[in-house]
């Protein structure tokens, strides 16, 4: 046994106070840092001398020999951080959707004066106003005027929801770019961070940035991600790898007949099925919700131009005409206009129902009760409006209330998590004064060493 | 439970920002006066204002109709007058005839007058408001009685039967004409078994003429009946002014009735807001406060 073993002793605990002290300068510096898990430097027993199986000749037997850092410890725990990734990804699917759904509900409903059933209404009263004055050229140009109003309104209605849907289409394209960025930086990683265990190395910054990226990802795409024995994470999205150790399968945008963005894996060109996450919300609304809207316009716009035009057609205008339709036949939501014979000279209106009748405005009057008429599915067209549009009032009220319940169970995923990994400023501070009297009790003690081993050096067997 | 720095730091910024977007609202819904900023802030709620709207648009629409109902038939309504103060002078002067004998120069006179009578009658038939013949049916833009050039009968009725309709309310519409074949008889359209008016008084005129009393007093009979038959339609008339009057009334009724429960839907209770305001602006000072107090609280002031 050394004379300086009691010296090697005193040293590794200022080694050891120092490192433990740096672990703590670490925490401190990243208090602020996103996404950092508090470290602590673990510290163990020296091996004790002689090891075990050596002949035990010394008295007392094993000696300790101080103290080490055994390992720097990073705090995780894997349900958690499974368990808030799984919410995230949720939460973020609903955020995209009813930020989707809000622009919808705008272009729909409009301001109370301006919606499709306030000019709907309009158009109406049109009719009534021409019933009263049936000789009036000036009673058609306001039915026209009205007609036109009406026309322009939902054919805007429409390009205002491809345009909503188009925005979708462009966010992917941006998203996958950012998929692909991530997955290949997780693969990076998870390489790095092998070589690095299999060093025997805790490379807990890399870990952190991992777990960023992984968070990040489920955010944008929705993964099930899980570690192997290596260390590695295999993160799939509908049941296909995107990143399997330090591998990874790019995903791609590409273009659908219907001029939509399809995502694709670009190994073989199949659809990659979204699930959850930011994507998943945008292309629900884009593939489901705008076209049963887009739907209902049309069955709106069509039963609205078939029903004037059947009782129109039957009329007299005031230069004579019959069989004139009103709206141009055959139209969609999206090309819904006054027929061209209409728009050209406005006593082709009809109001009477029989020919040289310059007083009769009884079909001006059928015309203004197609209001009434059960058109589509037992409803008028104003209620087909009303309907619509309380659907998509309730569609958006369902996504923000689902937005706020999985805003709040994150909120408490995010606390659990903050609360385990956060560094508490005090905390650290409390245990810097423990290291630094270790570290003064370990001078001390080598002080005190230096000057029994210089009395022995010095004063004894002086010549 | 561990606290960790960020948890305090991060907790109190995201109060700070609850309380921020809260009284955002509040000040959106002073601004602009409506309870519901996007139809997703009551689904419900904005449903029925929609419908209530429409109601709206539509009374409005049936008050208008009644009011300009109102003026034809009233302009209808003057015009009958006339036509029945020309009847009944017409009638006096076939009493006069009757009586007794005559000058041939007062039978000349008389028949003069009923001419000028005629005359009246048959303007009054032509009479026009807002530039359409009233007594044409539903040809309102040609002249609806015109002399017969063959002098059998002396007038010709180019109009035609049509009633025009005005809806004053759902499923309500009020007739605000009476076709000239009609109020005057031609072809026998109202009375088959009487002449029409003009062919009456004209034979009237004749008779005069030829001084036969007997066939005067007949007459006279005729004439009654156009008389009677004429102020029955404006009985009728003044019915429907009555009847529409009523409606005005109750469409003001319904107006305001759906005005008040459109503004209870929509806008907002303002002093209800208001203190909404002030206790969330006191909120979001406490929270500054104790957000101010809490992050100055570190052990690194009591080290060293």
């Amino acid at each position: 046994m050394s004379t300086f073993f009691g010296i090697n002793i005193a040293l590794s605990s200022l080694l050891a106070q120092q490192r433990a002290l740096d672990v703590i300068g670490h925490n401190v510096a990243n208090v602020n840092t996103p996404g950092y898990r508090r470290q602590e430097a673990v510290l163990r027993t020296g091996e004790p001398y002689p090891p075990a199986g050596a002949s035990a000749l010394l008295m007392g037997g094993q000696y300790g020999s101080g103290v080490e850092v055994e390992m720097i410890r990073r705090a995780q725990d894997a349900y958690l951080d499974l368990h808030a990734r799984t919410v995230t990804q949720q939460m973020a699917q609903w955020e995209s959707a009813h930020a989707a759904l809000q622009e919808v509900e705008s272009i729909i409903s409009q301001t109370p004066d301006a919606n499709l059933g306030a000019l709907l209404d309009r158009f109406w009263t049109s009719w009534q106003d021409l019933s009263a004055h049936p000789e009036e050229l000036s009673a058609r140009v306001d039915v026209r005027q009205q007609a036109i109003t009406l026309t322009e309104a939902i054919r805007r209605t429409v390009a205002e929801l491809r345009e909503t849907q188009a925005g979708i289409d462009l966010q992917l394209k941006g998203k996958v770019d950012d998929v692909n960025r991530l997955a290949a930086e997780v693969a990076s990683l998870n390489t790095q961070i092998s070589a690095a265990q299999a060093e025997g190395k805790q490379p807990n910054d890399l870990l952190d940035r991992r777990d960023q990226d992984l968070s990040e990802l489920s955010r944008l795409i929705g993964i099930t991600a899980f570690a192997t024995d290596r260390g590695d994470i295999i993160a799939n999205v509908g049941a296909r790898p995107l990143i399997q150790g330090g591998e990874w399968y790019g995903i791609e945008a590409a273009t659908r007949p219907d001029g939509h963005i399809e995502v694709r894996w670009q190994e073989d060109g199949t659809a990659v099925r979204i699930q959850t996450g930011e994507m998943a919300g945008a292309i629900n609304v884009r593939d489901t919700t705008v076209p049963n809207y887009l739907a209902q316009l049309d069955t709106l716009a069509q039963n609205l131009i078939s029903a004037v035009n059947a009782v129109h057609g039957t009329g007299y205008g005031m230069d004579g005409s019959t069989g004139v339709d009103f709206f141009t036949p055959g139209a969609t939501a999206a090309d819904i206009d006054v027929s061209a014979a209409v728009l050209a000279d406005a006593r082709a209106i009809a109001a009477a129902a029989a020919a040289d009748s310059p007083g009769d405005g009884s079909l001006a009057l059928q015309i203004a009760q197609v209001r009434d008429q059960a058109l589509i599915g037992g409803l008028t067209l104003n209620d087909a409006f009303r309907s619509l549009m309380t659907e998509v009032a309730t569609t958006t009220r369902e996504a923000a209330d689902t937005v706020a319940a999985r805003q709040q169970s994150l909120r408490q995923v995010t606390l659990r998590q903050q609360s385990l990994y956060g560094v508490s400023l005090d905390e650290e501070m409390s245990n810097m004064i423990v290291y630094q009297h270790a570290y003064e009790a370990a001078a001390r003690l080598m002080a005190t060493l230096d000057e029994m081993l210089g009395t022995l050096i010095e004063r004894t067997a002086a010549v | 439970m561990r606290v960790s720095t960020p948890m305090i730091t991060g907790h109190l910024a995201e109060r700070i920002a609850a309380n921020a977007e809260r009284l955002f609202r509040l000040q959106q819904q002073v601004s602009s006066g409506k309870r519901m900023l996007a139809p997703s802030d009551d689904p419900t709620a904005a449903a029925r204002a929609v419908e209530m709207r429409s109601s709206l648009t539509q009374i409005a629409q049936y008050a208008d109709n009644v009011e300009r109902a109102t003026q034809k038939l009233k302009t209808v309504d003057v015009l009958l007058g006339d036509l029945g103060n020309a009847i009944r002078s017409a009638r006096d002067i076939a009493l006069q005839a009757a009586n007794g004998a005559m000058s041939a120069d007062s039978q000349a006179a008389l028949a003069r007058e009923l001419d000028d009578l005629i005359r009246r009658i048959m303007e009054t038939g032509n009479a026009e408001s807002n530039g359409y013949h009233v007594f044409a049916g539903y040809k309102t833009l040609t002249v609806p009685f015109a002399t017969n050039p063959s002098g059998t009968p002396p007038v010709i009725y180019s109009g035609d039967e049509g009633q025009q309709s005005v809806e004053v309310g759902r499923d309500a519409s009020i007739v605000v004409n009476v076709p000239g074949s009609v109020v005057f008889n031609m072809g026998g359209t109202a009375n088959p078994a009487l002449d029409d008016l003009f062919t009456t008084l004209t034979e009237l005129r004749d008779q005069i003429l030829a001084g036969d009393a007997a066939a005067i007093s007949q007459q006279i009979t005729d004439i009654d009946a156009h008389l009677q038959r004429v102020l029955v339609f404006r009985a009728d008339v003044g019915g429907k002014v009555s009847q529409l009057d009523l409606c005005a009334t109750r469409l003001q009724g319904m107006h305001l009735t759906v005005t008040d429960a459109l503004s209870k839907t929509e806008d907002v209770d303002l002093s209800q807001v208001v203190v909404d305001l002030q206790t969330q602006e006191n909120i979001y000072q406490a929270t500054a406060a104790v957000a101010a107090q809490v992050s100055r609280m570190t052990l690194l002031d009591y080290l060293l």
